[in-house]
């Protein structure tokens, strides 16, 4: 594998995508919604306006559903600041997964079925790079935007927990071993199974758009996973961050290697 | 094949030409159609050789065969003596070539200089060499001012012309350009050709261009390989197709006071084998010799005529090409669909029916 062409190919998506608002959108937007939106209105508001938060629903169910050695932990904090604590600090953290998996699906698909649609591929493939030069560099170009727009989500996030936190209980929830080891393994192995998926998906496709509609089945985890802790069914503790990461990062590989394996310059140029 | 098997003998003799592409027997199939079959072609180098051929006829193909990019079905071929259907020889082989596909294929969001070094960078050329290269290449093709523009803003003479800078971005010792002017307008079509005129100038690079322009064969190529159905018709420098196929030599005679006995007396000149009247004043001959034409004037005057005007009429290209393979051209290749859409399939062709010594196959 030569690096320097890895990077190259690297660079020059990453070039391209920052370029096109298109692929902007999703690695702006969602992180945004997620890490300031979504708080502001599901906790940052009923604290302000001292309307408990078990007064919605949903959080009531959220909350009685809290695993006895979670509510343990949380007995040991001001009683105020326990349902504040519970929501900030687990029920928010599978909307994490959404950032990676929707931005770098968009941007996978652009670099991919988007270099189709564009027929940017054939002269690209006339060079010496060798296939898993070029599919490497690719997949690693659509795993930047992803990564980075998560990464910046979960300090954004985290800074204003902390600011709400210690406004009102004098309390830094975040970060935890929780949080910081889902930004260090989950969000990657979340990133990458989203771009394995789009590499493989795009493969078939003859659309970016086409491609991101069937890759978008990457948020299922998430969505079922924020579904679960809902019903008190999972809970994101560490041990479910670890475990989550390793199934991520095993599809991932085994997306990449079926991708690698039945990746046909002739095909992505006779069937675009 | 361009050069038949006499051809490759010449590839041993002493002072020939290096050969640059060897292919033997080379077929390629799109489902059940045929688009190359059992294609021969040997090019030396330095030759500027024209393919021609209607759409479907396996130019494209051809190309991508050779450009490792797609896999031949049966036969052989190598560049620079590198066997195509060896892998590590394929990366070799690609490092050396350049290629204009059909579709220019740049990237519209980044600069004409963002394409061209990022695509230098895939060869391993070194930062310095590389800025210097893509400088002489974009003053090559006359975008040095467009340098830091974004492509997608170029109209689509300027987007080939780009195209072309990329295709020799490596220095490449052999270049296809796949129908490098198609869809431009005259002005940017002649701009092309003073380019690739250059090109072929500098010496050391070898040709090999697609097109469907005839009198853009006629210019710039030193060999043309006519093809239909994925199989050499003829091939040759085109003065000697023109000479050798390009029909009966003709001539054009305006004369005044044309009547019939004057028709019939240019009818028993000597040398002269057809005659056909195509206007009031104006006669079409065949001429069988060199005398055929004065011979004609002198009886034409001794009838009574006057001549206003006597010309002789080469055969062109066109001519060449319309005896050869235009005879159906309409709907080759397009019955085809998929393939011809991916750029190079044809028609259903019949069974392979080699030629003999050179010039024309049929």
């Amino acid at each position: 594998m030569n690096w320097r062409t890895v990077l190259t190919v690297c660079g020059r998506d990453l070039r391209d995508a920052a370029r096109n608002p298109g692929a902007l959108v999703p690695a702006v937007v969602v992180p945004l919604v997620v890490t300031m939106a979504l708080p502001l209105a599901i906790i940052y508001l009923p604290v302000l306006t001292r309307v408990p938060l078990t007064t919605f629903n949903w959080v009531a169910i959220f909350y009685a559903h809290i695993p006895p050695a979670v509510r343990a932990q949380l007995s040991a904090l001001p009683a105020e600041a326990v349902e504040f604590y519970a929501l900030a600090v687990y029920f928010f953290l599978p909307f994490f997964m959404l950032i990676p998996a929707a931005a770098s699906t968009v941007a996978a698909a652009d670099s991919f079925a988007g270099e189709k649609e564009r027929r940017t591929l054939e002269a690209l493939f006339y060079t010496p790079a060798t296939d898993g030069e070029l599919l490497f560099g690719k997949a690693l170009a659509a795993l930047v935007p992803g990564l980075a727009a998560a990464w910046a989500g979960l300090a954004a996030y985290t800074a204003l927990i902390d600011v709400i936190g210690w406004s009102r209980y004098r309390l830094l929830p975040l970060p935890n071993v929780t949080w910081l080891l889902a930004g260090a393994v989950l969000l990657p192995a979340m990133a990458a199974l989203a771009v394995a998926l789009t590499v493989v998906v795009s493969a078939r496709a003859k659309t970016s758009r086409g491609a991101q509609q069937v890759a978008g089945v990457v948020v299922v985890p998430a969505v079922a996973l924020l579904v679960m802790q809902s019903l008190g069914v999972a809970y994101m503790g560490w041990g479910m961050v670890l475990l989550l990461s390793a199934l991520a990062a095993a599809g991932a590989w085994l997306l990449l290697v079926l991708a690698t394996r039945t990746f046909r310059r002739e095909n992505a140029v006779l069937y675009s | 094949m361009a050069e038949n098997a006499g051809g490759m003998d010449q590839a041993a003799a002493p002072g020939a030409r290096a050969p640059v592409i060897e292919a033997q027997g080379l077929v390629r199939h799109y489902g059940n159609v045929v688009a190359l079959a059992g294609l021969d072609l040997l090019v030396r180098r330095g030759e500027v050789v024209g393919l021609l051929g209607h759409n479907g006829a396996g130019k494209t193909t051809l190309v991508r065969v050779l450009g490792c990019l797609l896999a031949a079905g049966a036969g052989t071929a190598a560049l620079f003596g590198l066997p195509i259907a060896d892998p590590r020889a394929r990366v070799e082989i690609r490092r050396r070539i350049g290629v204009l596909p059909q579709d220019p294929g740049l990237y519209d969001r980044l600069t004409a200089e963002e394409n061209l070094a990022s695509h230098g960078r895939l060869y391993g050329l070194a930062d310095a060499h590389l800025a210097r290269r893509v400088g002489e290449l974009l003053e090559l093709v006359g975008l040095s001012g467009e340098r830091r523009r974004r492509v997608g803003t170029f109209s689509g003479g300027m987007k080939k012309r780009l195209a072309i800078a990329r295709a020799l971005v490596n220095d490449p010792g052999l270049v296809f350009l796949d129908e490098p002017t198609t869809g431009l307008d005259p002005a940017a079509t002649h701009a092309m050709h003073e380019h690739i005129a250059a090109l072929a100038a500098r010496g050391g690079c070898t040709i090999v261009l697609c097109t469907h322009n005839l009198a853009e064969a006629e210019r710039l190529c030193s060999r043309v390989v006519i093809l239909e159905r994925g199989r050499e018709v003829a091939s040759g420098p085109p003065a000697e197709l023109e000479r050798r196929f390009g029909g009966a030599r003709r001539a054009e005679i305006d004369a005044r006071a044309l009547d019939a006995p004057a028709v019939e007396a240019v009818r028993g000149a000597a040398g002269i084998s057809a005659v056909r009247v195509v206007g009031p004043n104006q006669l079409e001959l065949d001429l069988g010799g060199d005398g055929a034409l004065p011979a004609a004037v002198a009886a034409l005057v001794a009838a009574g005529a006057e001549v206003t005007r006597a010309v002789e009429v080469r055969p062109t290209l066109e001519d060449v090409y319309l005896r050869l393979a235009g005879g159906d051209a309409a709907g080759v290749g397009d019955a085809a669909g998929g393939p011809d859409t991916a750029g190079g399939g044809d028609a259903a062709g019949g069974p392979d029916t080699p030629g003999g010594g050179g010039g024309a196959r049929k």
